[in-house]
């Protein structure tokens, strides 16, 4: 191995079940170099990295890191061997002061016979905290008194910490302001000075660009590209992480489309759990209507709420002729469907056939006279299934068996199939790959065309862009923007309501 | 691909395979005794309760929920059928299913609406049955009124057992309902989110199984006359073994077929008229039955396929380049 790599992944695959998260992957890092990751959701780069971190196991090829073989255990191991990770989810401990996690798992350098030095600890935590300059947080509060992007600062003091040989980033920049931006950069900045090597993965594709020298791109698992940041731009990236043109054809293409004047749902001062505190909005027909925040903002329960899944829900749910949705069978009866985050736990029978899946909702609509033949439900199920272009056997294959992306589309087949007119969706597009993606998209786009009204709540923020009439933002339960259709609108605006 | 056809295969057959290696085990080991006419007009006989018993278990085990006080339910049913019998004959038979379907709707309700995990609830079920069955049976058992006992013919009994079973795989594979049932077994989410109403449809199953045991209890208790405490006693465990037997899937409900419980519990009489006919001692019956389920069961379970699947997996590895 050549003295300036620090790390080299050999052949590495990583399957969970049916799904190769990571197909026979071998890339290399340099010392000293900022290496970016770009690929779509589902193309294996953040299980990459998992395998790099110790948080998952490699199920086939080597991992060197400096010559030496690399078998981290967990997390904590991994930074032993100077790996550190920063990931985009809060990873603070609530109960724990600022100093407490900043050394988190490496506080034996401060214990002597079994006694931990706390002053000794805070004082180290200060001194880093200043070097930072953030003399606002106090090494001695308890992490639950700072707001996130704090909490993500102090995480990235933590990484600095250990002055890691290989820094990894997972999408952290997404959560922060241009401040904790700055502070990220120059953490990067200051580790590569040192000649340590980062590997970063981020969507935002110019940040990238700026940062790194060099840009691996991966799509379903693989390895598609590496190329020089100075040799590509945007354009050049997103068309390598997709695979083919991308000249609009991936998400709706029309701009100026007026939303319609028809409210066909009005929902005022719901009120949900501990997530929802007060949302009100109108969905017109033939619209998509788009909800993103951040995971804890409540827009999840909010579609589950809608729907009349959650118990403690108050405020109202109205549609157009007056009557009030409160349960899920007053869903159903009204043409609303609700496709859910977790299909294998909440959408799909598993162990049915695909027939059964599609015909799920239609049972009393298929039979004549109250009874249902297998006949009747596979003929069925196959006129529905043409719809999508669902990739199967035959419709007695059993759903369980389904790649996600055919599971999302056997999910989404059994609401039209039962002529649904309002679309509850919960981040349709998760863990799809790109291929069947865009087919959903165009799915999306058909439904809306036909006069449908689609709520597509989402973590993607270009899915949100791409698709929506108007995007609502959620924060804390609350709604705290609205944005309008617009070429021009772009992520970093949203974040802002978000964070 | 071969795998799934193969796999289909072997769901279709599964029901019969016990039952078929069964017969030919105790037709080799009787001599052919086992295969007269005579000898298989008893096996049947002896089946019939338990296949009513069987499938209304079947019902409620498909949704994933667990019944066990069937034995209890039969005792009582027919003490009932017997008691009230006394009075009129009649007026015994219709309150002797009304107990039956009180019953399930008691067991019914507590599981599903009351959500009490239905393991414990059903055997409390059973065991307030049999305290109540001590305190009003005491030490002499009750007699079934003569009248019904010219029921006793199987010329009356398979009628009988052929409509309920063919009205039960009706309801099962023809109506939403039975669809319904096996969806909640799947997935009870999902099928709460396509909007079926799973509590009714759980209780449901409950009255079904209380109605199934109470005609169960009618042909246990016109066969042997009275209503004792030891009635239907080893019925629990004989549908335990019959659905393991007929190959019904204790792990989900969504591949749960009527047949397991029918052909089940044939091949349970099956296996107890052979080991008779064979001498084999009542001690070494329940140990071979008892031996036979675990058996049956393991090889069944999630784990002998995770055990199985490892196994092949790593043949696949290790010829990969």
């Amino acid at each position: 191995m050549s003295e300036k790599v620090l790390v080299q992944v050999k052949d590495v695959y990583k399957h969970f079940g049916a799904t190769k998260a990571v197909d026979g992957v071998s890339i290399e890092v340099n010392k000293g170099e900022i290496c970016g990751l770009v690929g779509e959701n589902g193309s294996g780069k953040s299980t990459l990295l998992s395998l790099l971190s110790g948080i998952q196991r490699r199920d086939k090829g080597e991992i060197i890191l400096e010559g030496k073989p690399y078998n981290p255990k967990n997390l904590t191991d991994a930074n032993r061997h100077g790996v550190s990770m920063i990931v985009q989810e809060a990873n603070t401990i609530k109960g724990l002061t600022v100093a407490e996690n900043m050394f988190l798992g490496i506080e034996d350098e401060f214990t002597k016979h079994g006694i931990r030095n706390i002053k000794m600890m805070n004082a180290l935590a200060r001194k880093r905290l200043d070097a930072i300059g953030l003399k606002d947080i106090n090494e001695k509060d308890d992490v639950i008194y700072y707001s996130m992007e704090q909490r993500k600062l102090i995480e990235l003091v933590k990484a600095a910490t250990i002055k890691p040989k290989l820094l990894m980033i997972d999408e952290t920049s997404t959560a922060l302001s241009q401040t904790g931006r700055d502070e990220l950069y120059k953490l990067i900045r200051n580790t590569k000075e040192r000649g340590d090597s980062v590997l970063l993965i981020s969507h935002d594709l110019q940040e990238v660009l700026n940062l790194c020298n060099r840009i691996i791109v991966m799509r379903d698992g693989k390895i598609v590209s590496e190329v020089k940041s100075a040799e590509i731009d945007e354009t050049g990236l997103k068309n390598l992480m997709v695979g083919r043109t991308v000249s609009g054809g991936y998400y709706r293409e029309d701009y100026d489309t007026k939303i319609s004047d028809e409210v066909v749902m009005k929902v005022r001062n719901l009120k949900a759990g501990k997530r929802i505190k007060d949302v009100s909005f109108d969905l017109h027909k033939g619209e998509i209507l788009g909800f993103g925040g951040l995971s804890e903002s409540g827009m999840h329960e909010l579609g589950k709420a809608i729907f009349g899944i959650e118990y403690d829900v108050t405020g109202s749910v109205t549609l157009e002729n007056g009557d009030e949705i409160k349960t899920i069978d007053d869903s159903v009866k009204h043409d609303i469907g609700y496709i859910s985050k977790n299909r294998d736990s909440e959408s799909l029978f598993n162990q049915m056939d695909i027939n059964d899946n599609i015909a799920a909702t239609c049972l009393e609509k298929i039979g004549s006279k109250g009874f249902v033949t297998a006949k009747k439900r596979r003929a069925f199920a196959e006129e529905q299934s043409k719809v999508l272009n669902i990739k199967m056997k035959d419709v007695e294959q059993l759903a369980g068996t389904l790649s996600g992306g055919n599971k999302q589309k056997v999910v989404l087949t059994k609401w039209i199939a039962r002529g649904t007119e309002i679309f509850i969706m919960d981040s349709p597009t998760r863990g799809i790959d790109v291929g069947v993606k865009a087919i959903i998209y165009g799915m999306l786009d058909d439904l809306r065309k036909q006069g449908k009204s689609l709520i597509i709540i989402s973590e993607e923020l270009l899915e949100l862009i791409g698709m929506c009439d108007r995007i609502i933002i959620l924060k804390d339960g609350e709604i705290s923007g609205e944005f309008a259709r617009s070429r021009e609108l772009g992520e970093e605006t949203l974040v802002q309501c978000m964070v | 691909m071969k795998k799934i056809s193969k796999e289909k295969v072997f769901e279709a057959v599964k029901p019969y395979l016990a039952l078929i290696i069964l017969i030919l085990v105790f037709a080799i080991g009787t001599k052919g005794q086992s295969l007269t006419t005579k000898n298989i007009k008893i096996v049947m006989e002896q089946s019939m309760a338990l296949m009513l018993a069987s499938t209304g278990v079947f019902f409620v085990m498909t949704t994933g929920m667990m019944d066990l006080s069937i034995s209890g339910v039969v005792c009582v049913c027919c003490f009932i059928l017997a008691k009230i019998g006394e009075i009129n004959p009649v007026l015994g038979v219709v309150m002797m299913l009304v107990t039956g379907l009180l019953l399930g709707l008691f067991n019914g309700v507590i599981t599903s609406v009351l959500k009490v995990p239905s393991f414990l609830a059903t055997l409390c079920t059973a065991y307030i049955c049999t305290g109540l069955m001590t305190h009003f049976i005491a030490s002499s058992a009750a007699m079934v009124p003569l009248s019904l006992y010219s029921f006793n013919t199987f010329g009356f009994k398979l009628p009988l057992i052929l409509i309920l079973l063919i009205l039960a795989a009706g309801l099962f594979y023809l109506r939403p309902f039975g669809h319904y049932v096996r969806m909640i077994g799947s997935n009870e989410t999902a099928a709460h989110f396509s909007a079926i109403k799973v509590t009714k449809i759980k209780v449901l199953c409950f009255v079904i199984n209380g109605g199934l045991a109470a005609v169960a209890a009618f042909l246990i208790g016109i066969r042997a006359g009275t209503a004792a405490l030891s009635t239907g006693s080893d019925l629990m465990f004989n549908v335990m073994v019959a659905l393991t037997l007929g190959g019904f899937p204790f792990g989900g409900g969504a591949k749960a077929k009527i047949s397991a419980p029918i052909i089940g519990s044939f091949t349970t009489y099956v296996l107890s008229n052979g080991m008779l006919l064979m001498g084999v001692s009542s001690t070494a019956m329940s140990l071979i039955k008892g031996g036979l389920f675990l058996g049956i069961v393991f090889l069944t379970s999630p784990t002998f396929h995770r055990l199985t699947d490892r196994i092949s997996t790593r043949k696949m590895s290790l010829s990969e380049p």
